[in-house]
C-alpha cells in the first residue's frame, strides 16, 4: 500500500507508476484497492496528518473532489459518542433502580401520565431528560412518542453529583435493539452533573427500553423507556 | 470538451471480442474498463475525466478496427498509452480555453451541524453489523484495528479494504443527497 499512496501522492517514478497504472486497468480488485488508499488520503487530509508537501500533491490531485473532502472532513469531526453494538441476546430485565423523570420531550398521553406540553413545530431532534433515582418502587414507565422528521432523540440523563467518574457509557436495550453510546463525558448542566448521548430515531421502534448507566465500569442505575408509534 | 462517439458497431464491437467472447460478460468488462480509464485520467489530473475515459476507449475500439495489433493481455498497456495521448491532448486544449481557476488550498470548513446530521442519518440507515465496522474502520486509521476487523469478519484485508470503500460510496451520495434535501447547494470556490 506505501506503494500505492507514494503513486497517488506524485511520489512515484515513472515505471512504478506505469507498472500501477497497467495493473489497475486490468485488475479489479487492485482498481478498488487504490480507491480504499485514496479513502485513507481523504481520511488524512481531513485530520490534518499530511506534511506540508504530502497536503500540497493531495490538493494538487484531489482537490476539486468537493464531495468525497466534505465527507471526510464531517467523518473526522463526527463525535465518536454513538456506536451500535452488535446484536446481542436479551438477557431479561436487570434489577433496575427506580427512576425520577423529566421530559421535555413530546410524551403521548396516558391515563395515569401526567400531561407533557407537546411541541407544535416539527423538530429535526428533541431532548429526553431522565434522571436515575434510588429506589425501584417509585419507578414509572416513561413514555416517549418520537415524531416523524425527527432525526436524533438528544438523550440526557441527570446524574447524582456523586457520581462523578472519568467517563460513562450508556445502553440502551430492548428485544430488539442493542444500542450503546461508547464512552461520554459528563458536563454540568445549570448544577446538574448530565451525560447526553444522541440516539439515531430510527431505532427507536416502538418497544420498551431499559436504559443502563455506567460510570468507569460501574453500574450507576437503569431507567425505562416505552416508545409509542405516533397516531 | 464535448464528446460525441465516433465508435462504428464494428469497432465497439472489436473491442468487446477482446474483453469477453460473451457480449453480456463483455459489456459489464467495458463499464469496468471505461470506469478504471477514468480514474487513471483523474490521477494524471484530467478536468473531465469520464469523457476522457469515452474518448480513450473510441480511439482503441477504432484502432482495432483498423487492425492494431492489441490482446488481451497487451490491452491494458494499449489503453493506458492512448489515454496518456488523449489527457495531453486535452491539457493542451485546456491551455487554450482555460477554466476558471479554483483555489484549492482551504478545503470547505465542514464542522457544519447539517453534513454531520446527514451523516449520522445516513449511518443509522446501514444495518447495524456494516455500522459498526465501518465507524471502527474509519476510526483513526489504525491498521491493527483494521487487520482485527478483518480477523473478525474472517476475511483478507484487501476484502475488507474494497467492501469499506463501496460502503463508504454509498455513505458519500447518502450525504449529498441530504444535504440537497436541505437546501444546500455547491457554491463555486473562490479563484
Amino acid at each position: 500500500m506505501n506503494d500505492v499512496r507514494s503513486y497517488l501522492l506524485g511520489g512515484s517514478d515513472e515505471a512504478t507508476s506505469e507498472s500501477i497504472e497497467t495493473r489497475a486497468l486490468q485488475d479489479d480488485e487492485f482498481f478498488e484497492t487504490i480507491r480504499s488508499v485514496e479513502d485513507d488520503l481523504f481520511d488524512q487530509f481531513a485530520r490534518g496528518e499530511l506534511s506540508d508537501d504530502e497536503r500540497a500533491a493531495f490538493l494538487r490531485r484531489f482537490g476539486q473532489q468537493s464531495e468525497r473532502i466534505r465527507f471526510a472532513n464531517a467523518l473526522a469531526r463526527r463525535r465518536p459518542n454513538v456506536i451500535a453494538f452488535p446484536a446481542r441476546r436479551w438477557l431479561g430485565w436487570a434489577a433496575a433502580a427506580a427512576i425520577a423523570i423529566g421530559i421535555t420531550a413530546l410524551v403521548v398521553r396516558q391515563p395515569a401520565a401526567p400531561p407533557v406540553a407537546v411541541h407544535s413545530q416539527v423538530l429535526r431532534s428533541m431532548d429526553v431528560t431522565l434522571a436515575i433515582g434510588a429506589t425501584r418502587s417509585s419507578s414509572q414507565s416513561t413514555q416517549v412518542v418520537v415524531p416523524n422528521g425527527i432525526s436524533t432523540v438528544n438523550l440526557r440523563v441527570r446524574l447524582n453529583p456523586a457520581d462523578r467518574y472519568e467517563k460513562y457509557v450508556m445502553t440502551l436495550r430492548s428485544k430488539g435493539v442493542s444500542w450503546g453510546s461508547g464512552e461520554v463525558h459528563a458536563s454540568n448542566d445549570a448544577g446538574d452533573l448530565i451525560v447526553a448521548a444522541k440516539v439515531p430515531a430510527n431505532i427507536l421502534v416502538p418497544d420498551t427500553y431499559e436504559l443502563s448507566v455506567s460510570g468507569d465500569g460501574e453500574e450507576l442505575g437503569f431507567a425505562t423507556l416505552e416508545v409509542r408509534g405516533q397516531k | 470538451m464535448t464528446h460525441a462517439s465516433r465508435l462504428t458497431a464494428g469497432s465497439l464491437g472489436r473491442l468487446l471480442d477482446l474483453l469477453d467472447a460473451d457480449r453480456d460478460r463483455a459489456a459489464i468488462a467495458y463499464e469496468q474498463l471505461r470506469e478504471r480509464a477514468a480514474g487513471l485520467l483523474q490521477w494524471w489530473g484530467a478536468t473531465h475525466p469520464d469523457e476522457l475515459a469515452d474518448e480513450t476507449l473510441d480511439r482503441v475500439g477504432r484502432k482495432l478496427d483498423e487492425g492494431a495489433p492489441v490482446t488481451q493481455s497487451s490491452l491494458a498497456a494499449y489503453v493506458r498509452g492512448v489515454a496518456r495521448l488523449v489527457f495531453y491532448e486535452s491539457r493542451r486544449a485546456d491551455r487554450n480555453d482555460p477554466l476558471p481557476r479554483h483555489d484549492l488550498a482551504a478545503p470547505q470548513p465542514e464542522g457544519q451541524p447539517d453534513v454531520l446530521e446527514c451523516l449520522d442519518e445516513c449511518l443509522a440507515s446501514l444495518d447495524s453489523s456494516d455500522r459498526d465496522v465501518v465507524l471502527r474502520y474509519y476510526e483513526g486509521n489504525k491498521v491493527a484495528v483494521r487487520q482485527r476487523i478483518a480477523s473478525d469478519l474472517n476475511i483478507s484485508m484487501t476484502a475488507l479494504r474494497i467492501r469499506m470503500h463501496r460502503l463508504r460510496i454509498r455513505l458519500e451520495s447518502c450525504v449529498e443527497a441530504g444535504l440537497k434535501r436541505l437546501g444546500h447547494f455547491e457554491h463555486p470556490l473562490q479563484a
